[in-house]
């Protein structure tokens, strides 16, 4: 009987402590025909461009821009935010937004004509200007500050 | 036996002869390089397999079966630093990109005949360009697959006129463009229809959308007219009429939206103005996020629609529209109601917080509710009123006054054959 009861006690514990641990969030497949940018509306034809918010309560928020998805962060509750994500610039990995570097310049073409694209590393953002022979680096603060608009 | 031989000896002269025939046939690309500038070169009945570049100033006609298929990922025709170009009467098929132009001024492509092509027509920083009498027909498939039927870019003083577009992306995808004209052009099955970015005094008159995602996409757009447009069935899970999202002075008038999702949506619109569109059996109306005052919706025709007017709560300047629920009398026989016209439902409200509800939209409880909200928001002063509506309908009106002259030209005509069998019979 008592061993029974230990074995509850523990049990209980462990689904205590599992609902207390970092949940870990996804990004999830976006589907062109129904999924749309929650800010401009625009359907998210451009996948390689595509941004997502999964939230706390397990929503997740589309975007089809970096532009978009960092207005959306600017006026929602911290207390919300599960994980944000965009697409790199092969536009085939996921990358954690916050930790994310960035390249802007007026020629990089991106849904909203932002021009502003992602990469996983500093050096790889770096590589990446060296190599166009243009782009300015950003990393997460400076997108808080950047001027979202057409710059032709 | 003799037969026998000069029968081979005949086959093999026509072998050796043929490859020296083909060898004379010049390319598309040696035609143009030897056509002198601003010269024409007139083509025969031919199937051109290439990609040609164009860089000087040219004009190209082609006859009912010039065909030019591209031979590689690259464009059937690309045009640089040109000055003067006209093409017409070629079909380009089973081509990537149709025509690529850049950085050239007076282009003129009519006439041409786009079939499978991922995109048609693609120009950058291009000036004083007309596209007319174009049909493209894009690939089969999903469109977040395809390209755009026709893409500009950073250039000016553009004509789009009388094409049609069919199995794209985007019908006509226009960027940071100033001074465009799209006018009697009949684009369908595509994403948008039209889809203006960043463009400044861009018109839009006479053209038929039709079962698009959204026939009318207007993005971070200023002093732009949309009018005498007919939109039909754009009614998929986030489709709309139009959709106007972060604009200035954009005046939507004489349009007729039937049997779309949403007929307009307008998120963020400053000193806009809706006028004498009429609405037609639309699931919705009109959507209005964060507008303003500024914002005029007025003397609209609002029929059969199961929504005309929601709203985020933001506020707009809402008149003399007429619409065929509103039960109120006109007294003074001025043509204007009574009393005023309250839109607001507060299940329409919901559904521009949760599209999903659309799903609910006439199920009982739903229609219960709205009834309760007649009762209870008669009072409302602010959101979504009226204070003018009218009594009759602008289409109605305007059939009426038809038949009145119908009536009397009969009724003249009856009275004048009455008094020839009078006098007759008198006679």
């Amino acid at each position: 009987m008592m061993k029974k009861r230990w074995l509850v006690g523990i049990f209980a514990a462990v689904l205590c402590l599992q609902a207390c641990g970092d949940k870990e969030y996804k990004p999830r497949e976006i589907d062109s025909e129904t999924d749309i940018c929650k800010i401009c509306n625009m359907t998210i034809v451009h996948k390689e461009y595509a941004g997502e918010i999964a939230l706390k309560n397990g929503d997740y928020e589309i975007f089809d821009d970096l532009g978009c998805l960092i207005e959306y962060m600017k006026g929602m509750d911290e207390d919300d935010l599960g994980k944000a994500f965009i697409k790199d610039e092969s536009g085939k990995k996921w990358l954690d937004v916050k930790t994310a570097s960035y390249v802007y310049d007026k020629d990089i073409w991106t849904p909203m004509s932002y021009g502003v694209i992602a990469f996983q590393t500093k050096e790889e953002a770096k590589k990446y200007i060296e190599k166009e022979g243009k782009g300015k680096l950003l990393s997460f603060s400076d997108l808080d500050t950047f001027e979202w608009g057409v710059h032709h | 036996m003799k037969r026998i031989w000069i029968f081979i000896i005949f086959l093999i002269v026509s072998m050796w002869s043929m490859p020296q025939g083909q060898a004379k046939t010049k390319t598309l690309q040696q035609l143009i390089d030897q056509t002198p500038e601003n010269g024409i070169l007139q083509l025969p009945d031919t199937i051109y397999k290439e990609n040609v570049v164009i860089r000087k100033s040219l004009t190209i006609k082609g006859s009912k079966h010039t065909i030019l298929q591209s031979a590689n990922q690259k464009p059937a025709i690309k045009i640089e630093n040109a000055e003067h170009v006209t093409i017409e009467n070629i079909t380009v098929q089973n081509a990537h990109i149709g025509i690529v132009g850049k950085k050239s001024q007076h282009l003129h492509f009519k006439h041409l005949h786009f079939k499978n092509v991922w995109s048609g027509i693609q120009l950058y920083n291009t000036q004083d360009i007309t596209l007319k009498h174009l049909e493209i027909a894009g690939i089969h498939g999903h469109y977040a697959d395809k390209g755009n039927g026709l893409a500009i870019y950073n250039s000016a003083n553009v004509t789009v006129q009388e094409n049609n577009i069919q199995n794209v992306q985007d019908g006509v995808y226009i960027e940071a463009v100033n001074q465009i004209s799209l006018s009697k052009n009949k684009i369908q099955n595509g994403r948008y229809a039209l889809h203006f970015m960043y463009t400044k005094n861009g018109q839009a008159t006479d053209n038929t959308f039709q079962k698009n995602v959204t026939g009318i996409m207007l993005m971070m757009s200023e002093n732009a007219k949309l009018s005498h447009n007919r939109l039909f069935e754009q009614n998929g899970l986030n489709a709309s009429g139009m959709t106007l999202f972060q604009s200035k002075n954009i005046n939507v008038f004489n349009n007729l939206f039937q049997n779309n999702r949403t007929a307009i949506s307008a998120q963020n619109l400053t000193n806009s103005s809706m006028k004498k569109n009429t609405f037609l059996m639309n699931q919705s109306a009109i959507e209005l996020i964060r507008s303003n005052e500024q914002n005029k919706i007025n003397k609209n025709d609002f029929i059969g629609n199961i929504v005309n007017l929601r709203s985020d709560g933001s506020g707009s300047d809402i008149a003399q529209n007429y619409y065929d629920d509103y039960a109120g009398i006109d007294v003074d026989d001025n043509g204007i109601g009574d009393r005023s016209y309250v839109a607001l439902q507060s299940f329409g409200q919901w559904m521009v917080r949760q599209p999903a509800y659309q799903y609910f939209i006439e199920s009982p409880s739903v229609v219960l509710l709205n009834m309760m909200d007649r009762q209870t928001n008669a009072i409302e002063k602010k959101q979504l009123v009226d204070k003018e509506p009218m009594m009759q309908s602008a289409i109605i009106v305007e059939s009426k006054s038809v038949r009145t002259v119908w009536k009397i030209i009969l009724g003249f005509g009856m009275v004048l054959a009455i008094l020839w069998f009078w006098r007759k019979e008198i006679q």
